[in-house]
């Protein structure tokens, strides 16, 4: 699906926007009779614009919202699993180790021409300052305890 | 007052409030790292200070931290603190379209002009002011957050279905937790953790950093554009003359800025949201917000900065702080053996009088610092390359949502939210309308439940919700914003409280 | 900064094994104080007070941070994460510890939270403003009989220490009151100050702050407080009531004996301080001393005293 029409996208939003308030609203029986006013708005007003868009996306082959382009979803992903992986990790192995192996996985990701051994070092090292950096400054400046 | 202007004026005074702006400022642009933790870290260093000394020392980190959130918003699409979101919304498209040099001089001055208003009110006009806290009630919060939650509508760009699901969204997360007001435990699906709520913070990291930094990796492109030939100095006379031209918008927005930190529980993101919506419906070009709007940047800093003078207000003379800053200078005030109250302006004037003067001063100092940073930051998001850029803002994100309470559930909770945030963005949902939810919902439903209950003792509910001044007229400010929105008909549906 | 340097002589001090962490040297280093609400509260101000005091008491520091949310839940419900050494301490709340868990799930139970000194209590206390009809309690629970339910009182929280005294003065005066819950004790009196509501069930530190802008009509002490010597207490309108919001230490619940011990001796000293004391009362707070021996026994009468309010709380 790296390529969606602007119609598709709306259905999918709209399904969205419909489902999520349907859960929402299925959520409320337990709720005292106060509590769920908000929710049940919250959730009306979803289903009301989801249909709407619905409506929006049928009637109207093309509404103006150009396509999505393409996407490098390969590097997304990896990103995105970097950035779970390290919190998840933070409590049980640590505040620097986590964030060193992160920080250069995430500037390989980034890279794009090759680089030299000079700006590897560079690198490497504005890494180290980086994160050593911030763990002193937590730590012992804001006195936050570091997992 | 002219012995407490000397005072203000001393070298340790002067040298005390240099630093406070200079280390809030620093704290503040970093995401996460928020005014409230720097003030409340200084509290004990200023407990062996004179106690107008370390009035000032914490009131200029204030106002430096407050400041500082501009930077990222700007830079990187991050309001570091919540004060700053509508910074982000016109400050970010200008350094995306190379202009961030600009944006950052206007913010500054922005803020000072702002910071500058507040805290002369603070000081002329504090107890008079202070009636304006107690004329808020729940009715008027409910109606404030409402008229905050219109802007849904003009921030959506035409795609207002969109947006008002996105804001539905944003109302559920908001409602995730146990409820401070009726005690309901809603969607936390059996977590414990969840039960405190989405905290606000690591949402706001992850719904506006973290698509960033997705973006960032995944194209080729520089992250702001750079233009070469703008790349000189400060861009201060051309700043300089958007201000003169906005100068009835920086005066709006400071006195926006300035009532609505006198009201309690408001805060810098409904001033700096009211402020903007404001600047927006009375701009010559409205469509131009959103899009790299001076006005826009111009407004939310103008009005976030004359919060931190305007919060004081409350806080000295009812003793009822008007921002979560102002509660821990408060507590630091008690431990100083500072009793506030209507008498602290008569009997320990200078004291006030005093940390007021450092106050302004600090606002002013401001201005070079805040020029200096702000232009060394720039040239160093500007310059340096992805592959070192994506991973220290990365590092940041997950610095500044673990930093607020040491927890790394919240870090998970940032990551995940940004996660979604970015393929809710592919799809067509912005963060804005989403936060925007997620920010207002606890203030409206707040003082929607309050309205209720006491209407429902009172025996006139819809007196309560409807035959207010004050409400009546924040009431006619939302209407009137909704239809210069252009989209009044399809909006009124959401108008009624159910 | 000296704080950094305090630090790095310790760190190094450890490393070289000069001395081994033990309840004999506790506390050999500076102690995490987690305050389970935003700062400024009453919480919060008497952790500072404290701290004020701490390192003159132990020769080491104490850092406050803060974990809001849930009404204190989420603060102790991760009581039992942290390493039971003694180094990270917690304030705790009753009868929020005890309420929260009777009342709903909020992931620990009253038994998790094990104080070890609770060191004193914020009186409960009606407030209304100076310019309000009701000059006494009486004319209160007159206006309350004659129109049911009118009457509003503000406070902080649902299923909190307000909500709980709102029930019970309910339940004492054989009044219907409307309890309405704000996010805090500061807003709830501004919305007293405003006149949005009727009175608040507040504590007495509120009616210090606002100072001669509300009147206190009643407050829930043994005796009349030196800061408030006009102000009646429950007990001398008639009704047998002495509560309030009582604050302590906690530490997680595998914390040793001796550990225990020693930080019970570090608060009861603070607690005899002369200045602390002053403060304390002057803003006006109770200290009392509940030490690490007895609190097994307090804990189980102030559940028994809570009980009927916690009964009606649950059939709302």
């Amino acid at each position: 699906m790296s390529r969606m029409t602007a119609q598709w996208r709306l259905i999918l939003v709209a399904m969205l926007g419909i489902g999520l308030g349907t859960l929402a609203i299925l959520q409320t029986s337990h709720m005292s009779e106060l509590g769920r006013v908000f929710p049940m708005t919250a959730s009306l007003i979803a289903i009301a614009a989801g249909l709407g868009v619905l409506l929006q996306a049928l009637l109207r082959s093309s509404s103006g919202v150009p396509a999505t382009e393409h996407v490098d979803y390969l590097r997304a992903a990896l990103l995105g699993a970097v950035l779970l992986i390290w919190a998840a990790s933070l409590q049980r192995l640590g505040f620097e180790l986590t964030s060193g192996i992160a920080v250069v996985l995430i500037a390989m990701i980034a890279r794009r021409d090759p680089m030299s051994v000079s700006s590897i070092v560079l690198h490497a090292f504005a890494g180290v300052l980086l994160v050593l950096g911030f763990a002193f400054l937590l730590s012992e400046v804001l006195n936050v305890r570091l997992p | 007052m002219l012995d407490a202007l000397l005072a203000a004026l001393s070298l340790e005074n002067l040298t005390l409030a240099f630093l406070g702006v200079l280390v809030g400022t620093i704290i503040g642009a970093l995401p996460g790292l928020s005014a409230t933790m720097a003030v409340a870290v200084l509290v004990p260093f200023t407990f062996t200070m004179d106690p107008s000394s370390g009035l000032i020392v914490l009131g200029a980190i204030y106002t430096g931290a407050i400041y500082g959130g501009a930077y990222s918003a700007i830079l990187v699409n991050t309001p570091g603190t919540p004060a700053a979101i509508a910074t982000a919304m016109d400050g970010f498209p200008m350094a995306k379209r190379g202009d961030g040099d600009l944006a950052v001089t206007i913010s500054c001055l922005g803020s000072v002009a702002g910071g500058t208003i507040g805290a002369l009110a603070l000081l002329f006009l504090a107890p008079p002011l202070s009636q304006i806290a107690l004329s808020f009630g729940p009715i008027e919060y409910f109606w404030l957050a409402i008229f905050g939650l219109s802007l849904i509508a003009t921030l959506s760009r035409g795609a207002t279905l969109l947006g008002l699901i996105g804001g539905a969204i944003g109302l559920l997360l908001s409602c995730v937790g146990s409820a401070v007001v009726g005690g309901d435990v809603r969607y936390t699906f059996g977590q414990t953790a969840l039960l405190g709520g989405i905290p606000v913070i690591p949402a706001l990291i992850g719904f506006y950093c973290v698509p960033v930094l997705i973006e960032m990796v995944i194209r080729p492109e520089a992250h702001l554009e750079q233009r070469a030939e703008r790349m000189r100095g400060f861009r201060l006379i051309e700043a300089l003359g958007l201000m003169w031209r906005s100068k009835v918008n920086v005066i709006r927005s400071a006195v926006v800025g300035t009532a609505v930190g006198i009201i309690p529980a408001a805060g810098g993101s409904v001033a700096g949201l009211v402020a903007y919506s404001e600047a927006r419906r009375t701009s010559k070009t409205p469509e131009e917000f959103g899009k790299g709007a001076h006005d826009g940047v111009i407004a939310s800093e103008a009005s976030n900065s004359a919060t931190v003078g305007g919060g004081f207000i409350p806080t000295l003379v009812l003793g009822i702080p008007g921002t979560p800053p102002d509660a821990i200078i408060l507590g630091a005030l008690l431990v100083q053996g500072i009793r506030t109250g209507p008498q602290l302006f008569t009997q320990q004037a200078d004291i006030v009088f005093t940390f007021t003067f450092g106050l302004l001063i600090a606002t002013l100092l401001m201005l070079p610092t805040g020029l200096i940073i702000g232009r060394y930051a720039y040239r160093l998001i500007v310059s340096i390359p992805k592959t070192a850029l994506a991973p220290a803002i990365a590092f940041l994100t997950i610095v500044g949502s673990f930093a607020i309470e040491a927890n790394t559930f919240h870090v998970v909770i940032m990551v995940t939210l940004g996660i979604i945030g970015w393929l809710l963005a592919r799809v067509g949902l912005e963060a804005s309308p989403i936060v925007l939810g997620l920010i207002l919902g606890p203030i409206a439903e707040a003082g929607f439940v309050q309205g209720w209950l006491i209407g429902g003792a009172q025996e006139d509910r819809f007196g309560m919700f409807f035959g207010q001044p004050i409400s009546l007229g924040i009431m006619a400010m939302t209407m009137l914003t909704l239809m210069s929105s252009g989209l009044f008909k399809r909006k009124a549906q959401k108008e009624q409280p159910s | 900064m000296k704080r950094n340097l305090r630090t790095i002589v310790v760190t190094v001090a450890l490393a070289l094994g000069a001395s081994v962490l033990n309840a004999e040297d506790y506390p050999a280093k500076a102690i995490d104080y987690i305050i389970p609400y935003n700062p400024g509260g009453e919480s919060d101000v008497t952790a500072r007070f404290q701290e004020k005091f701490w390192s003159d008491v132990t020769g080491q520091d104490v850092v406050i941070s803060y974990k809001p949310g849930a009404g204190g839940a989420t603060a102790w419900s991760q009581l039992g994460g942290f390493d039971a050494d003694g180094y990270t301490i917690m304030n705790v709340n009753f009868p929020h510890a005890i309420l929260q868990p009777s009342i709903k799930d909020v992931g620990y139970q009253t038994e998790d939270v094990t104080p070890v000194y609770v060191f004193h209590y914020t009186p409960d206390a009606i407030v209304v403003r100076a310019d309000s009809p009701h000059q006494t309690l009486q004319d209160v629970i007159d206006f309350a009989k004659d129109n049911p339910g009118a009457l509003t009182f503000g406070g902080s929280g649902t299923n909190s220490a307000n909500h709980l005294a709102a029930v019970r003065f309910g339940q004492m005066a054989d009044v219907k009151v409307t309890y309405v819950p704000f996010g805090g004790s500061a807003p709830a009196m501004a919305a007293v100050l405003g006149g949005q509501i009727g009175a608040g069930m507040t504590y007495t530190t509120q009616g210090v702050k606002a100072g001669d802008q509300v009147r206190v009509l009643a407050i829930a002490t043994e005796e009349r407080l030196d800061i408030f010597p006009d102000v009646p207490t429950f007990k001398e309108l008639g009704f047998d009531y002495v509560a309030g919001a009582y604050r302590g230490v906690t530490v997680p619940a595998g914390t040793p004996d001796d550990v225990r011990e020693k930080l019970s001796d570090v608060i009861a000293s603070i607690n005899d301080i002369p200045a602390f004391q002053a403060q304390m009362q002057e803003n006006g707070y109770v200290l009392v001393d509940v030490p690490n021996a007895e609190m097994v026994d307090w804990i189980a009468a102030r559940k028994a005293d809570y009980a009927p309010g916690i009964e009606t709380l649950k059939g709302n």
